[in-house]
């Protein structure tokens, strides 16, 4: 199969990849960037353990093309944390130990930030129906719902 | 000691709440799992899985799939050793059938080749001849059905029974 070329951002650097046609941008993250932080758990997009931004919108990076990243703005979990400084989040889901194996932590941290740029000071139903998409098999739903909530009123005061 | 005499004891961990060690490698999408490595020269396997419940396999054929340029090996049921213990040999069929598929999903076959469209490509080109048979949905038909699998005497792998008191009694209810 003919390989297409794409030129792509990815957490604000300039990216470039070749890709099959069919090939997802998942794949094309994972096996021509190596950027593993973004995990495949279904391939179909129920589990949202792939969530990554496209130009600001929260996406199961197994459902877009690798070709459809060409001219985009792409941010992944590998983005989040500034240099050695984490985003709160990252600090938030540490300090209240909501992460056991971390296969589901980069798609639900990305999907949090994602919901936090949105909206700031969210319910606890609010962040529940955000994070729906994002299924954590390892149990602990209540302390990645209280993880987003710390770090958002951290965001909020600083 | 009383239970209600308890005396709160300091511990040097137990009772803390340390982070993970592995809670900023997990957060930042920098640890390594299984699947996020590549080493070169490496091979990418996929499973061909049965799409029948309950089938005898009458005849696989791999020879198109490993014509194919980029399949590197094809593996089914008859390439493994028998295991000359009956539970073993059940664990190694429910890993990859041999001759019979014994559920929908039961791998049949796996195919390594140089990347994963050409593993896909290859599971396409594989040949399997299956022969229906009858399967059961439920705890009741599996039970009085044939054996599904060769090890073990039945489908119920264990009858626990537990006869304790006199149940069958009628209860004496005191009044109040």
């Amino acid at each position: 199969m003919k390989k297409l070329h794409v030129s792509t951002t990815v957490n604000g650097d300039p990216a470039e990849f070749v890709c099959t046609p069919d090939e997802s941008l998942l794949d094309a993250l994972r096996n021509r960037l190596g950027l593993t932080g973004a995990k495949e758990g279904c391939g179909t997009g129920d589990c949202g353990a792939c969530s990554v931004t496209v130009n600001g919108r929260l996406v199961c990076s197994c459902l877009v093309l690798a070709a459809e990243a060409e001219g985009a703005e792409i941010a992944t979990i590998e983005g989040m944390a500034e240099q050695d400084r984490l985003h709160p989040l990252q600090r938030a889901f540490i300090d209240h130990a909501a992460l056991q194996c971390g296969v589901c932590t980069p798609g639900i941290l990305v999907a949090a930030k994602s919901l936090l740029a949105k909206n700031p000071e969210p319910t606890d139903e609010e962040v529940r129906y955000w994070l729906a998409g994002n299924l954590c098999r390892c149990t602990g739903y209540d302390k990645i719902i209280r993880a987003v909530q710390s770090a958002a009123a951290e965001m909020r005061g600083a | 000691m009383a239970f209600d005499e308890y005396q709160k004891r300091e511990f040097k961990q137990v009772g803390t709440r340390p982070n993970r060690p592995d809670g900023v490698d997990k957060v930042t999408g920098r640890a390594m799992y299984g699947a996020d490595m590549t080493l070169p020269g490496m091979l990418i396997g996929r499973i061909l899985r049965s799409p029948h419940a309950h089938a005898k396999i009458k005849s696989i054929d791999a020879s198109a799939a490993l014509a194919l340029k980029g399949v590197k090996a094809v593996v089914t049921g008859d390439d493994f050793a028998r295991p000359e213990d009956d539970f073993l040999r059940d664990v190694q069929e429910n890993c990859m059938a041999r001759g019979k598929a014994l559920y929908d999903g039961h791998a049949v076959a796996a195919v390594a080749a140089i990347d994963a469209a050409t593993a896909k490509a290859a599971l396409k080109l594989i040949k399997v001849e299956y022969e229906i048979l009858p399967h059961v949905t439920d705890v009741d038909a599996a039970d009085e059905g044939r054996r599904a699998h060769r090890a073990g005497r039945a489908n119920a792998g264990k009858r626990p029974r537990r006869h304790v008191g006199q149940c069958h009694q009628p209860l004496r209810v005191r009044p109040r």
